[in-house]
């Protein structure tokens, strides 16, 4: 008997009882301590489930979210002609001689001619990790944009770190430099060659993975 | 901005809902899951960008969205836990135990003890506010299956919140 | 949400003591400024924390099932070393600023990060994630996945079991005795060294700027060996010929057995070696 009234309440807490069926176990109620008990320990779920606030996660999500929204460099060994000739074209530039500086200057130029950029980047950390169809010029353009934007965070919020950590990450984007400086040398002698072009890439990306890591240090930080 | 394919602008709306879908895929599935899935909510939710119209919040279209990836999920969990059980390379198992009698637990706590079917009407149904009807269509149920899945998961989490 | 925050001040001179129950569902996040934290499993489903410091203030907050210890006040930036028993189902994450970690004995997963200072996992199932950015980061007996990451520091992983990647920037990747289907070991100014089984459909990419790879490679090998280098040289202990001869004499591939896993193996400047077990 206590069993099909009981199986009742949770109905009755929804408000959803036909008018006889409430009527009905409203008297059973009046009568019956257990399940009144029992119904005021419903109530209290239903409620404490409808307040329950929302958690965020502890880790960060955007950055995995970040990278499959954002179009990837897959293979790019077999570059069509059009690419290659593009970037035959941007060779053919005076400034592109060995020094990867000079491809940064003339990847600005390049992007000016361009308009206005295809991502979108802001000066928070944690940002952005752009395109890079390694060998188009609007990719360098891109990943040069990229880096100047972090670097002007951390340039603004270096006085949050301390000394040993400024000096660590310094040293270590003068690693990365030296690399990609000494990759962009060799994608220049070597266009066609597929694994200069993504060893290039790969370094670039981990020039920005630690700029983004200490632009979000000064953002904690802060 | 977002809508027309913004990703800092949706950025914005990954930082404003996150809490919600990863708290969703949370009481829904478990939690060791619940960082991978809200991450494909938010993927599908770009993808599928193009086709909101703003005709309703884009809360309430995100958290349709989030629920139909979940309830996807779920159907393939089973055969993903088997795989997991018998690889070389199990990735995030939650460990077996029973909790201590008698040590009290808070709502959340209690919720994750349920059985999944009855913890899933729960959800979405006091926690989540959806009608039998929605849920029944959602989870594949007849209605009256909805109402007695409810009632069956706030009885035991009554035994649960009161041992 | 039921929260439940408990400010602890402990008066014991010389040491202080906090212990506090866990359940099933619950995971523990630790943020520690500076010193170090020791982090070993036991059999009670509790977390208990020793300190040295002086004038302990630990403070424990409970949001729903996370567990959040830190130190308030003006003690939050001292150094301290910290003993933490924990029972080895619950997962922890831990974030440091100039503190060495070591974690040993768990049986869930394991993140964690610090700015200065090195990180020892032994012992973990599940997700490992580590990264340091000034500091050695070394993983040893996890089975799961395994990402650990350095930028100014070594990184090593020992006996692991699941997938692996493995990255820093100036330092060596050594990976050992590894059992995967699918490896990544990277940096930009060290060497990256690798031994462990080869599965047949195994994907194992090994890659520096700056240094040496070496790849030990099991007596019976099925895999396409690809080498890429710029101004390096190649050296193998096996015979093998070249199938596939890139633009120049840089970059070739061959294959051993029947050529099902793929080895990728790329240096820019360095000797990228070829070894055979037994040999070392």
């Amino acid at each position: 008997m206590a069993d099909l009234w009981t199986s009742k309440l949770s109905e009755y807490v929804d408000g959803t009882l036909s008018a006889a069926d409430r009527q009905a176990l409203e008297g059973h109620l009046v009568d019956c301590g257990d399940c009144r008990v029992v119904l005021d320990d419903l109530q209290r779920i239903v409620s404490g489930a409808s307040a329950l606030g929302d958690q965020a996660p502890t880790a960060d999500l955007w950055p995995g979210i970040e990278g499959r929204i954002r179009p990837s460099v897959t293979d790019i060994r077999d570059l069509g002609a059009e690419r290659r000739r593009r970037w035959r074209v941007s060779l053919t530039l005076p400034q592109l001689a060995a020094a990867g500086i000079a491809l940064m200057l003339v990847s600005f130029a390049l992007a000016s001619q361009l308009g206005p950029r295809s991502t979108t980047t802001t000066a928070s950390s944690g940002d952005t990790a752009p395109v890079l169809h390694v060998g188009t010029a609007r990719s360098q353009a891109v990943f040069a944009q990229a880096v100047a934007e972090l670097q002007e965070i951390l340039e603004s919020g270096r006085g949050r770190l301390d000394s040993t950590t400024i000096r660590a990450l310094e040293t270590n984007l003068a690693i990365i430099d030296r690399a990609i400086s000494e990759a962009q040398q060799a994608v220049s002698a070597d266009s066609a060659n597929g694994y200069l072009r993504d060893h290039l890439e790969q370094t670039q990306r981990r020039k920005l993975d630690v700029m983004r890591r200490a632009a979000d240090l000064i953002a904690v930080a802060s | 901005m977002a809508a027309s394919g913004d990703p800092s602008a949706f950025e914005r709306l990954y930082q404003r809902h996150v809490a919600r879908v990863h708290s969703l895929a949370r009481r829904m599935l478990d939690y060791e899951l619940a960082d991978e899935i809200t991450q494909d909510v938010f993927v599908r939710a770009w993808e599928k960008l193009h086709t909101f119209r703003g005709e309703a919040a884009f809360g309430t279209w995100l958290h349709r969205l989030a629920v139909n990836v979940i309830l996807a999920r779920r159907g393939t969990l089973g055969k993903q836990r088997q795989r997991y059980t018998e690889s070389d390379a199990p990735l995030e198992m939650m460990p077996a135990r029973t909790g201590e009698p008698g040590t009290g637990m808070d709502l959340e706590q209690a919720m994750a003890r349920l059985p999944d079917g009855a913890r899933q009407v729960f959800v979405l149904h006091d926690v989540e506010g959806y009608r039998h009807e929605e849920i029944a269509s959602m989870l594949g149920l007849a209605e009256g299956t909805s109402k007695s899945q409810l009632h069956r998961a706030r009885m035991a989490l009554r035994q649960h919140l009161t041992a | 949400m039921f929260i439940a925050t408990a400010l602890l001040a402990l008066a014991a001179a010389g040491q202080a003591d906090t212990t506090f129950a866990v359940s099933t569902n619950d995971r523990l996040s630790l943020e520690h400024h500076a010193g170090s934290v020791e982090i070993r499993v036991w059999d009670r489903d509790e977390v208990q924390i020793m300190s040295d410091d002086d004038d302990p203030t630990i403070q424990v907050d409970r949001a729903g099932s996370a567990v959040r210890v830190g130190r308030r006040g003006r003690h939050a930036t001292h150094g301290a070393d910290y003993q933490i028993r924990v029972p080895a189902w619950l997962p922890i994450t831990f974030n440091g600023v100039n503190t060495d970690f070591t974690v040993r004995g768990m049986a869930a997963s394991v993140r964690g990060n610090t700015v200065n200072g090195d990180i020892w996992i032994i012992g973990g199932s599940g997700l490992v994630s580590i990264r340091a950015i000034n500091g050695d980061a070394t993983v040893e007996r996890v089975t799961g996945r395994v990402d650990v990451e350095s930028v100014d520091g070594d990184v090593a992983a020992m006996d692991i079991v699941g997938l692996l990647k493995a990255s820093t920037v100036d330092g060596d990747v050594t990976l050992e005795r590894i059992t995967s289907e699918s490896v990544d070991g990277s940096t930009v100014d060290g060497d990256v060294f690798f031994s462990g089984k080869v599965h047949q459909d195994g994907r194992y990419k090994l890659a520096t700027h700056d240094g040496d790879v070496t790849f030990l490679v099991p007596e019976e090998v099925d895999a396409t060996v690809k080498v890429s280098t710029f101004s390096g040289d190649f050296e193998s202990d096996f015979p093998f010929t070249i199938t596939k001869l890139g633009g120049n004499s840089r970059r070739f591939t061959f294959a051993l057995g029947s050529g099902s896993a793929e080895i990728i193996l790329e240096a820019f400047d360095g000797t990228i070696a070829l070894r055979r077990a037994g040999d070392n």
